[in-house]
């Protein structure tokens, strides 16, 4: 078990966020995929909103110790070069993506009724790497559930 | 007695399995645990009396002022709040009355709102202003992690 | 309320003067202010570790209690509510007071593996021929000695009596972090209590 497996092993909580690589549906837009999943070892919940991450996304999460993974929400967008474009991907969990040299700006916001949304974390992917099918993902700990996770995972646009 | 050949996720069980906090399949397992090795039940056994200990002798403490002159500084603090919101209520512009006619319906979406985030097991993401993470990269399956504590 | 019924207040239970004070009635607020004072304003003291500060929250929490008197349903006892509220403001200082210091409740060391894994299993006996206000005094003790995000973690779990889950929405960490936190907590106090009960007998 690796540094990473181990550190991950004791938590389960998932947010996956994708961002797929851009095509350009305008001149230099590139399009992403933003989804919140949520992983688990636990069977999917009888939510008709939930659906399973592709097999594909799932099988690159194979270091990740979960047995189940559950989409919460999906949105493709375009990734703008200026002002960053916010994907809202539930009540607590904001994203918002912009390209920049060549590189996708992924940033992820804390939010919470009633104030600001906070930002926790920024990271950057390149925009090639994305095209050829390489995946991103914020993650961590879920507070709603001992020994789940959440993930924000990132993938090109389709 | 050393606990140190045990696993990470093997000492938390332990303690979540004597605070009740485990599901049935995990209670089994740590249950078998503490059976077959000594130094689980020991770990169990320190924990459990730790907390029992600590839950029946709680600290006491004695408000170090008379019982009048606590509760006259409490009478104050609550005039000099409700004098404050008055003060904060008087002038407002009446300009936004009818939104009240609204608040019906504001309350319903809000309901329904709340309602539909309780039965979606969304995940929370940890707000930590300036996070600390470590990312994992494998260039062979196509995948980065960013992990944020 | 009539003259005559002013002796009721000492002899009602929690209740009754919650109703009383629901409609206004101060006196019988103070009843409940006289009756639970000493243990919020302990609850205060346990997390803070500073007479003044524990003394304001405390009056604090009774101000906020006043408010909002009115949302007290009785779905639990009302020192439980009492003590709720008044953790909330140790948490919120706690958070301010981080700020100020430039530091995070998230910088603090607590992987496991590291020297909690490594100590020796104690074996905490509380009935060994200790008064229960000597064992008080020493569980308090060794408390102080627990670092702040620690003593949190273990005063909202063993004295307010919250699960992991409650815990980590209310601090605003994982439950991951909650149960280490605790875990660590436990140890170290087994062993302190240990330590203290040595000291004592040499």
């Amino acid at each position: 078990m690796n540094i990473f497996q181990r550190r991950c092993a004791p938590w389960l909580a998932v947010v996956a966020a994708s961002a797929l690589a851009a095509l350009p549906a305008s001149a230099g837009e590139f399009k992403v995929r933003a989804q919140l999943a949520w992983g688990t070892d636990d069977m999917k919940p009888n939510d008709p909103a939930l659906r399973e991450l592709d097999p594909k996304i799932r099988e690159k999460f194979r270091h990740l110790r979960w047995k189940n993974y559950f989409v919460v929400k999906s949105e493709t967008v375009g990734v703008p070069q200026k002002d960053p474009k916010k994907i809202q991907l539930s009540e607590k969990c904001l994203i918002d993506v912009r390209e920049k040299d060549a590189m996708v700006e992924v940033r992820i916001y804390s939010a919470k009724a009633g104030t600001a949304p906070s930002l926790v974390k920024t990271d950057s992917i390149a925009v090639q790497k994305l095209k050829d099918g390489h995946v991103f993902a914020f993650a961590g700990d879920t507070k709603e559930k001992w020994d789940d996770a959440w993930l924000v995972i990132v993938t090109a646009g389709e | 007695m050393k606990a140190n050949f045990m696993s990470d996720r093997q000492l938390l069980e332990i303690m979540a399995y004597s605070d009740g906090e485990l599901d049935a399949p995990r209670r089994h397992a740590v249950e078998k645990l503490i059976a077959e090795d000594p130094s689980a039940a020991a770990l169990h056994q320190e924990l459990t009396a730790c907390a029992n200990l600590l839950r029946a002798h709680e600290p006491l403490g004695t408000v170090p002022e008379t019982r009048e002159f606590y509760w006259s500084q409490i009478q104050r603090r609550i005039a000099a709040e409700e004098h404050a919101a008055t003060r904060a209520k008087a002038p407002k512009a009446p300009a936004l009355g009818w939104l009240r006619w609204l608040a019906p319906a504001i309350g319903v979406a809000a309901l329904a709102l709340v309602v539909t985030y309780q039965q979606r097991p969304g995940p929370t993401i940890l707000a930590v202003g300036e996070a600390s993470s470590m990312t994992f990269t494998s260039e062979a399956d196509g995948v980065t992690i960013s992990w944020i504590n | 309320m009539p003259a005559s019924l002013k002796n009721d207040y000492l002899s009602a239970p929690d209740d009754a003067l919650v109703g009383w004070a629901q409609k206004g009635d101060t006196e019988a607020f103070e009843q409940l202010v006289f009756r639970h004072r000493d243990k919020i304003y302990a609850r205060a003291m346990m997390m803070m570790r500073n007479e003044q500060e524990a003394l304001d929250l405390s009056q604090e929490a009774w101000v906020k209690s006043w408010q909002r008197l009115h949302q007290f349903q009785g779905d639990s006892s009302f020192a439980t509510w009492m003590t709720r509220i008044v953790i909330n403001l140790c948490l919120d200082q706690i958070r301010r007071q981080k700020k100020m210091r430039a530091e995070s409740f998230e910088q603090i060391e607590e992987d496991l593996g590291g020297v909690e894994r490594q100590m020796a299993v104690e074996h905490v006996n509380p009935t060994e021929g200790l008064e229960k206000d000597e064992l008080r005094k020493r569980i308090d003790e060794a408390m102080a000695k627990l670092t702040e995000a620690h003593r949190t973690v273990l005063v909202m779990h063993e004295f307010q009596g919250l699960e992991y889950k409650e815990i980590a929405k209310r601090v605003d960490i994982s439950i991951g972090t909650v149960m280490s936190r605790l875990f660590y907590a436990r140890r170290r106090m087994a062993s302190l209590l240990q330590g203290l009960r040595r000291e004592r007998s040499e």
